[in-house]
């Protein structure tokens, strides 16, 4: 189990996450999702260790991470930039990892090798942006750490190793009861491999909860009704937008999907339709309830 | 508990070795630097080895060694900041900050692998290069310590100047900054000291660089000088100044490693390749520079367009212009403009400054420095006057004292107790015409130079150097410093010192002994103010004595006898220009001169590298004989050389 404990963290003046708390189960593949600057990556570094929160905790199976080596060797993290020096190659990040993580599996790592087309003795600088990437999994997958934090995994990959990266991240959660933290704003990838989702603006935590639950919380609805929906009805729903297209109306609302259904049908609508939401839409819906909408950027 | 220790020892020597190969290009580069040193060493070598059975031989191959080694602590100090630059990169780049950020190891291991990882890049080829020099060169143990000891302080250079560099490292957001402040730390520290200094010497008479060169308050805050310091109080002697920059230096490495682990553990690691983690190290580089720039422009408009007190005034008017216009500069260098810590930058440069202004005018009374003498019981021995001769004779050393305080108060009568900046060396009141008769008879003082070195208890020293001349003599007790001179430069001390081929315990070597009349010619030569070069007497009557060993010892037992009996030494046997020889003298006087190949001609000592350097015969021993050597002269007749008793000097001048 993984606790966030009312986390801040301060950057000068610039407060990246205030007070944030939630936990992630074990075995969970968790969604950090949230706005450009929202505290996300900062997040990560937190669990991670990398910096050391103003305030707050975070706990791994009721340890602290921040200068806890035996704590920190339960987790693996892939910053959005991966780094390397000039002369690494896989190899010698292996010899540098293996030591340092008790973890690590030899075996694992020749399969994994089979697997990614990158030569072990090449110079890692000199690879493409996604062959860097996919490098700097082959070895967090190899130390089969309990926890796994990614940011930004599927920037510059491909379809196909995304795919690859997809099913390597189940296989590791199936196998380890790996927990992986997903940071990224490519939310149907996203979609495809999540459980839990959670969502931070401004550093704080907007929504956190089961993927199902996310989706299953807010609803679209498009349809035409021979009148104006009245006040009355609109103020009974949690109604996030409406668009209308003449006489279409395009409804986002949060809540029971049968209540709303229930509650719109009594109006006789003259077409209705209960439209499903990607995780996208459910994002845009969400980031829209807290003010951060086109329309509002645009303003 | 176990699992987890062992897991850390593993991961420190993990991360230990890693921090060390990361220093492999810098460690090649340093070592290909030192391999050519010693190949140009051991040709240098092998080129002198034609010379191997000359007794200069051995300290030439020594001090090449030494010096060479002294060459070495250099390369080693400059590679150490680069390596350092290197080791700790991880903390100026944010991707690799998130690289070794979350690696399972506490920050204060990977702070000490890496410190101990880098350091030992460094270190081994500058031992490993050292050795080497070492062996080829010192064929002597007084050599071979010499040597290893410039090794032993090259390794505490390296070990200060990296844990220094390290926690600069741990201070500043990129690698840029770290080096900058670094070299910057250093040379602000020396170089407001310098100013300081400078000014200090100006006005207060009796200063200058060597009353500083051995107070170990030069190598506090400078680790890059930690092993030129050390090699210059340990050749030259100074065990106190030694002393102390040892354990000064285990002290800053330590302190520095301590503050550098702390500086680790709560390092803000967002500041990579963004601003300072410590916000008053920019601080106080600003105002340091600040100081510096302002005390430079204040010394330079101070010395070249003022005069008397307002020298103060144009000091401090040009100190505060410069020194806030270079603040402001550095300020905006620093901050990318006037914001963040202004207002604490300036508080603390006004206040920096306004201390240093308040220093500056108690200096002006003297502050006890002008009239400072060591108590006598404080005193070990003293270097004084005439050669630079050491007196530890309690009697020799109080006469010493009571010179140096006719001057002090002397020169607190002429300031009035107000110095100002170029008072020391302003001394008018001291100077005026004197005329030939007062010259003779003052020539010991205004011929002595007035500097003074106390060797103090615990091996501290005190020196005064006073650039002044004396020519007023009725401005402080001529005829009571000429006592104290000419008590003191007839003391056996002095007599054994001036003479020390005599009074040396070592075997003698003579290449000729002889004995000669020199009879005036009629040119007096010297006056106090004119000095045409040529010789006033010539030498005549030259018998060459026979070298043999039992005669010589008999005649340089009694030389020894009549030296420490005759009260009038210094007059017979100085230097014969200054104090009137034909005044003295008259028409003849008897020298007695030994030539020694193996000699030094200005000490009267042995010394094996002249013999390298100028194999050709040294006057070790001149000893002109009056009636004041009744021994000699009986031991010479007494042997078959007749003296003319008509050519001896008449012996008295005054």
């Amino acid at each position: 189990m993984l606790e966030i404990k009312n986390v801040t963290k301060k950057f000068g003046d610039k407060t990246a996450l205030e007070d944030l708390s939630f936990s992630i189960p074990d075995g969970s593949v968790f969604g950090l999702i949230g706005s450009n600057g929202s505290g996300k990556s900062t997040l990560l570094r937190i669990i991670s260790g990398v910096f050391k929160p103003d305030g707050g905790s975070v706990e791994i199976d009721g340890e602290c991470t921040f200068e806890n080596p035996s704590a920190k060797e339960k987790i693996f993290f892939i910053s959005d930039y991966p780094y390397f020096y000039n002369n690494s190659t896989v190899e010698s990040l292996v010899n540098f990892y293996k030591v340092l993580y008790p973890t690590w599996n030899d075996e694992k790592f020749r399969r994994l090798c089979g697997m990614f087309p990158i030569g072990t003795k090449d110079r890692i600088v000199n690879m493409s942006k996604g062959m860097q990437r996919q490098a700097a999994l082959m070895i967090a997958l190899s130390v089969c750490p309990k926890y796994i934090l990614l940011d930004e995994i599927f920037d510059g990959l491909d379809p196909v190793v995304r795919q690859l990266i997809k099913k390597l991240i189940m296989e590791l959660v199936s196998e380890n009861n790996t927990t992986v933290i997903i940071a990224s704003h490519n939310l149907r990838e996203l979609e495809d491999v999540c459980d839990h989702i959670g969502l931070i603006h401004k550093g704080g935590i907007v929504m956190e909860k089961d993927l199902d639950e996310a989706k299953l919380g807010i609803h679209r609805v498009q349809a035409v009704f021979d009148n104006e929906l009245e006040e009355d009805v609109l103020n009974s729903l949690n109604v996030v937008n409406i668009k209308r297209q003449g006489r279409m109306m395009l409804l986002t609302i949060r809540g029971d999907g049968q209540a709303i259904e229930d509650t719109l049908r009594s109006q006789k609508p003259v077409y209705m339709e209960m439209l499903p939401l990607t995780l996208e839409e459910v994002f845009i819906s969400e980031m829209e309830a807290v003010g951060y909408d086109i329309n509002n950027i645009l303003e | 508990m176990t699992l987890t220790t062992s897991s850390n020892n593993k991961n420190f020597t993990k991360l230990l070795k890693w921090a060390f190969l990361r220093n492999k290009s810098i460690m090649i580069i340093f070592s290909v630097i030192m391999a050519v040193g010693i190949i140009i060493n051991l040709y240098i070598l092998t080129r002198l080895s034609v010379n191997y059975d000359k007794p200069g031989f051995e300290k030439t191959c020594g001090n090449i060694g030494y010096f060479s080694i002294i060459l070495a602590q250099t390369l080693s100090i400059l590679f150490s900041i680069a390596s350092v630059s290197q080791t700790f990169s991880f903390l100026h780049n944010k991707r690799s900050t998130d690289m070794f950020g979350a690696i399972p190891a506490t920050r204060s291991t990977l702070y000490f692998s890496h410190l101990l990882g880098g350091a030992a890049s460094i270190a081994l080829p500058f031992i490993a290069g050292s050795l080497i020099i070492c062996l080829a060169s010192c064929r002597s143990f007084e050599f071979v310590l010499l040597n290893f000891l410039a090794i032993l302080f090259g390794l505490i250079s390296i070990a200060a100047v990296y844990s220094f560099s390290s926690l600069i490292a741990y201070c500043c957001g990129t690698a840029r900054d770290m080096g900058l402040i670094t070299f910057a730390a250093n040379a602000i520290y020396i170089g407001v000291l310098a100013i300081s200094w400078t000014v200090v010497t100006l006005m207060i008479p009796g200063l200058d660089f060597e009353s500083i060169l051995y107070a170990p308050v030069l190598t506090l805050f400078c680790p890059m000088g930690f092993a030129y310091f050390l090699d210059i109080y340990y050749y030259g002697g100074q065990t106190a100044a030694f002393v102390v920059t040892i354990i000064w230096s285990v002290l800053f490495t330590a302190a520095a490693v301590l503050l550098g682990n702390i500086a680790a553990k709560t390092r803000r690691m967002e500041t990579a390749q963004n601003e300072f983690n410590i916000k008053w190290v920019p601080v106080v580089i600003k105002v340091g520079m600040s100081v510096l720039i302002g005390g430079f422009a204040g010394l330079i408009t101070a010395t070249s367009f003022a005069s008397g007190f307002s020298t103060m005034y144009v000091f401090t008017f040009w100190y505060i212009l410069a020194g806030f216009a270079a603040f402001i500069i550095l300020h905006l260098i620093f901050s990318k403009g006037i914001k963040g810590k202004f207002l604490s930058s300036l508080f603390a440069y006004i206040g920096t400054t306004a201390a240093a202004i308040i220093l500056l005018f108690v200096m002006s009374t003297g502050a006890g420095i002008d009239t400072y003498i060591p108590m006598q019981s404080n005193i070990s021995s003293v270097t004084f006057g005439e050669q630079n001769y050491t007196y530890s004779e309690p009697e020799n050393i109080q006469t010493v004292t009571e010179i140096h305080k006719i001057i002090t108060d002397g020169l607190k009568k002429e300031s009035g107790n107000q110095y100002y900046i170029g008072s020391s060396t302003n001394q008018g009141q001291w100077t005026r015409e004197i005329d030939e008769s007062d010259y003779d008879k003052y020539s010991t003082i205004l011929n002595t130079p007035f500097n003074f070195r106390y060797n103090k208890n615990f091996g501290f020293t005190t020196t005064r150097n006073y650039n002044i001349n004396l020519y007023n003599l009725s401005f402080y007790d001529s005829q009571r410093m000429t006592e104290l001179l000419l008590k003191l430069y007839n003391s056996d001390e002095y007599k054994k010192q001036n003479k020390a081929f005599l009074f040396s315990e070592t075997s003698h070597s003579e290449d000729s002994v002889q004995l000669a009349y020199y009879e005036y010619n009629g040119r007096l030569t010297y006056d106090y103010e004119y000095y045409n070069g040529t010789e006033d007497y010539t030498a005549s009557d030259t018998v060459e004595l026979k070298k043999d060993r039992a005669f010589l010892d008999g005649l340089y037992a009694a030389l020894r006898e009549d030296i420490l009996a005759d009260p009038d030494f210094f007059y017979e046997n100085t230097n014969r220009y200054y104090y009137g020889t034909y005044r003295y003298f008259g028409d003849y006087f008897l020298n007695l001169s030994v030539y020694s190949s193996a000699g030094n001609t200005d000490t009267g000592t042995y010394d094996d590298y002249l013999y390298d350097v100028s194999p050709s015969r040294n006057l070790v021993l001149s000893v002109n004989l009056t009636k004041n050597y009744p021994r000699t002269i009986a031991y010479l007749e007494a042997n078959g050389y007749k003296i003319n008793n008509e050519k001896l000097s008449k012996g008295s001048l005054l």
